[in-house]
């Protein structure tokens, strides 16, 4: 059974008769425990596709299946970890983790317990105190980090989440997620413009056309052995060869969009 | 810290001469004393109430009033902000009439809750409410519609009900704008309680002030006027620490000096 199934899934931010559809065709199966990212153009839909996915908002037409279920509203199986700060400044690091717990109820002594665990995991212990703007940006996502895995959801969604970071942060986190990932495989549908960032991270990457009326042109199986490291996995023949493919396709894409925001 | 203290040594003499120049001014009567009062008789009467103790009454009305208008009028703007940001429907069907309350100059009120709840204190906490409530409220309802909708999307997908929703992200983020607002609040509600005392009572300081205006004793009117200023300055110093402490969350760039 596949973790999600999109069927001929169209999508229009607008409500009327004539729709410009962000998305459009979208027919896509993900395996349960497969790591997939998607590349495309900016603009092109990809917050778009991954709100599609958690239910944030519904398609205009076209069917969701999560495990085998057709979904309609919030999918609370997914954890999603935002392109921009999600973190809410009033609480500090500890409590931050531990909403997702509180918010379903669970008791406040084993969520503090649960949190301070996840907040090891992260490195940031000596931290749970601090407030988000007492944190680096890296620590920030970290903390985000911990408070979307706590609650255990099936599928992690992510937005980019390690683009606004510098090169030496964003790789030590590219071996974080990998690291905590690799500990019980779940679904990841990880969206970013960093061709290398998608390749060293996934079995899968999928291209995405430019939009209006985006949809997946290509895409390529990452067969490179696992555990990997982030810094290692780029020096491999086939890193460069798969790349090399991708560029390719996403190069036209990329003029596209240029071409039409010129 | 050193150019604070020479700050703090700057602001005294400021004070001191401007007091100085009061005194010298009527003392020689280039100021008639009549008219300016003298410093002397005005700290002289301020010490006499403290002494035979008459004063205590009157300031216990005038505080009981702002605190109970502050209180009533903060909690009415926050429940009522919330409300209508999260219900685009009311805030539109009542726009209109929040507009036309809040432009409609509320001390005018005063007589009319005078009719409507008597001289005693009521009256004046009404009026307090009416000039705390809307500060809070467009505060409130402001703010919350600003509400990143990150967090709440966030929220959303860890299972959170409307319910929760408004527990842990709504409430919270409402209450740094309540925050945001008090030390207006405070002082309107003092606005309000001695304006209203002012205009018709039979106690507190605003009534004291009014009762002196009447014997033309204008040491006792500017005695009760410091007092008031120095309750003032009080109230305001309370709300700074809680807010300091309650608002410790937010970045220290955005911290309220004071
Ligand atoms: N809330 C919205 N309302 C209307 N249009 C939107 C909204 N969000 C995004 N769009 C449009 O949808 C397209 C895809 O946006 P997005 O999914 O954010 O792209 P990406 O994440 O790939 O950069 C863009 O053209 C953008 O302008
Ligand atoms: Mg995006």
């Amino acid at each position: 059974m596949d973790a999600i199934k999109l069927s001929g899934v169209n999508f229009s931010y607008a409500r009327g008769v004539k729709l410009d559809y962000v998305l459009s065709g979208i027919d896509l199966a993900v395996e349960a425990g497969q790591f997939l990212s998607f590349v495309g153009p900016t603009g092109c839909g990809k917050s778009t596709l991954l709100h599609l996915i958690a239910g944030l908002s519904q398609p205009s037409s076209g069917q969701l299946d999560l495990f085998g279920r057709v979904c309609a509203g919030v999918n609370t199986d997914c954890g999603y970890l935002f392109q921009s700060d999600s973190l809410l400044p009033w609480r500090t690091a500890l409590e931050n983790v531990t909403l997702g717990l509180e918010i379903r109820g669970v008791e406040k002594r084993s969520a503090t317990e649960l949190g301070m665990v996840w907040l090891d995991r992260v490195q940031l212990k000596n931290h749970h105190h601090k407030f988000p703007h007492e944190l680096s940006g890296g620590m920030r996502k970290r903390v985000a980090l911990a408070q979307t895995l706590i609650t255990n959801p099936k599928i992690l969604l992510m937005d980019e989440p390690f683009s606004a970071l510098d090169v030496q942060t964003r790789s030590s986190m590219e071996n974080l997620l990998l690291d905590l990932w690799s500990a019980d495989r779940k679904t990841v549908i990880f969206v970013t413009h960093d061709i290398e960032e998608a390749i060293s991270l996934s079995d899968r990457v999928i291209v995405l056309s430019a939009g209006p009326s985006s949809h997946p042109i290509a895409e390529f199986p990452v067969l490179l052995p696992r555990p990997r490291d982030v810094f290692e996995v780029r020096l491999a023949p086939e890193f460069l060869t798969i790349q090399r493919e991708i560029w390719a396709k996403l190069k036209q894409e990329v003029e596209k969009t240029n071409a039409r925001l010129m | 810290m050193k150019s604070g203290v020479l700050l703090r040594l700057a602001q005294l003499l400021l004070l001191t001469s401007v007091i100085g120049a009061w005194y010298v001014l009527t003392e020689t009567e280039v100021l008639p004393p009549f008219f300016f009062g003298k410093p002397l008789l005005v700290f002289d009467q301020i010490v006499v109430w403290f002494a035979d103790r008459s004063i205590f009454p009157h300031l216990g009305i005038t505080l009981l009033e702002t605190l109970l208008a502050f209180v009533i009028g903060t909690s009415a703007g926050l429940v009522c902000g919330l409300w209508l940001a999260l219900s685009p429907l009311a805030a539109s069907l009542l726009d209109p009439y929040v507009k036309a309350f809040n432009s409609m100059p509320r001390v005018i009120l005063a007589p009319i809750f005078a009719v409507w709840f008597g001289l005693g204190i009521w009256s004046k906490v009404f009026l307090g409410i009416t000039l705390v409530f809307f500060i809070v409220f467009f505060s409130v309802f402001h703010g919350v519609r600003q509400v990143n909708p990150i967090w709440v999307a966030s929220a959303k997908l860890m299972g959170g009900s409307r319910f929760k929703l408004l527990r842990y992200v709504y409430l919270p983020s409402a209450m740094a704008w309540v925050f945001s607002s008090l030390h207006a609040a405070v002082g309107m509600a003092f606005v309000g309680s001695v304006i209203g005392e002012y205009l018709g009572s039979a106690s507190g300081v605003g009534y004291l002030i009014l009762q002196a205006e009447g014997v033309f004793d204008i040491n006792a009117v500017l005695a009760g006027i410091v007092l008031l200023t120095i309750c003032a300055l009080l109230l305001d110093w309370v709300v700074t620490q809680c807010e300091r402490y309650f608002l410790r969350w937010q970045p220290a760039a955005s911290e309220h000096s004071g």
